[in-house]
């Protein structure tokens, strides 16, 4: 080794430099320190179960708060979800055609134009429209008109 | 240069082996014994090699943790300080290899009080420049920048031969190769180290 540092001698001085850098004072002070608590942490990691990490997690005060309010706000979620199903109505805008068997296709000139009868008929609820221009709605469900005269209007010819 | 690890191991401290008995039994005292004995040379190893404060800190520590998962499969083939120099070297190898592509960061160390009185850099420096402190610093910044510049392997040797004063073979036992191959790239390392530091060293 000798022989190959002759050949680099200012080399060799200058390197020595590297010696002298040193870190912050007292850092050796508490490096063992440091690397002790990180085994240490490491150890109680790996004897404890998870679910007893998770509990000791949701007991601690901080844990507690985080978990409880994640807790409530998933609560009032579903419940808020709840009761907009069961009080929600069906909107009488919105037009639901249900087809039921016994409907049949009325003849032209007879002068009945179903859709206009249903539009005020409260018995028949399978149609849900008041717009006359969606009259097709109706056009298949004639023996279901029980109350056609209260609304009916004979068309002029 | 109090602080500076001891360039070859005392004799009182290279019998580790009761340490590491009573360590490989799961004894942390005996552990954070081995700990103080050679974190100065961990870190050192770990410092070098990053020119790094930050990073040298996380590998060291990393190392040492390594090494006390690791320690009840260490048989003793190797003396343990070869076994954790191993661990440590494999670690800033994997760190640089992962950070290869990115701009070195360098986060020097200041220069301890000696520096100032060490013969050698005395007489190194009082070629350039009076002002002795500035020119200091200048030199440390040139000479880790072409540190920098070598290749992971060829840092490694220089870094353990002519800064931590270890010999071929406990080189080449820690690095798992011949010592030729440590001797054949100490002198490739050290012609760069020449050629771009040529200025500094005449």
């Amino acid at each position: 080794m000798s022989d190959e540092s002759s050949e680099f001698p200012e080399l060799q001085r200058l390197l020595v430099l590297k010696r002298h850098e040193q870190p912050p004072p007292g850092y050796f002070d508490r490096f063992p320190l440091r690397v002790m608590a990180r085994i240490e942490a490491l150890e109680l990691r790996e004897e404890v179960p998870w679910w007893r990490s998770f509990l000791n997690f949701v007991t601690s005060p901080s844990g507690l708060l985080g978990f409880n309010a994640v807790a409530l706000t998933g609560l009032g979620l579903v419940c808020v979800s709840v009761f907009h199903v069961i009080t929600s109505k069906p909107d009488d805008d919105q037009v639901v055609w249900v087809p039921t068997p016994s409907a049949r296709i009325p003849a032209w000139g007879t002068g009945r134009w179903p859709s206009s009868g249903l539009a005020a008929s409260p018995a028949n609820r399978s149609f849900a429209s008041t717009n006359e221009s969606s009259g097709p709605a109706g056009l298949f469900d004639l023996p279901s008109l029980t109350q056609e005269r209260a609304s009916f209007v004979v068309p002029a010819h | 240069m109090a602080s500076q690890p001891p360039l070859t191991p005392a004799p009182d401290e290279v019998d580790d082996r009761p340490l590491v008995e009573r360590a490989r039994k799961r004894d942390q005292a005996a552990f954070e014994e081995l700990v103080c004995r050679h974190q100065a040379r961990i870190y050192g190893l770990c410092y070098h090699l990053t020119g790094n404060h930050e990073d040298a800190n996380d590998l060291a520590q990393d190392s040492f943790i390594k090494a006390w998962k690791a320690l009840p499969g260490f048989r003793g083939d190797a003396s343990f300080v070869t076994w954790i120099y191993r661990i440590a070297t494999n670690n800033c190898l994997t760190h640089l290899k992962q950070r290869r592509n990115s701009l070195p960061h360098i986060s020097l160390n200041d220069l301890d009080a000696n520096a100032e009185n060490d013969p050698t850099l005395v007489e190194l420096v009082s070629h350039h420049t009076p002002r002795r402190d500035s020119h200091l610093s200048e030199l440390q910044k040139r000479l880790n920048e072409a540190m920098l510049k070598l290749s992971e392997e060829h840092r490694m040797v220089v870094t353990m031969h002519d800064v931590q004063g270890m010999s071929h073979v406990e080189i080449a036992e820690v690095l798992g190769c011949n010592p030729g191959t440590v001797r054949s790239r100490l002198f490739y390392a050290r012609q760069q180290l020449q050629a771009w530091l040529s200025d500094l060293i005449k």
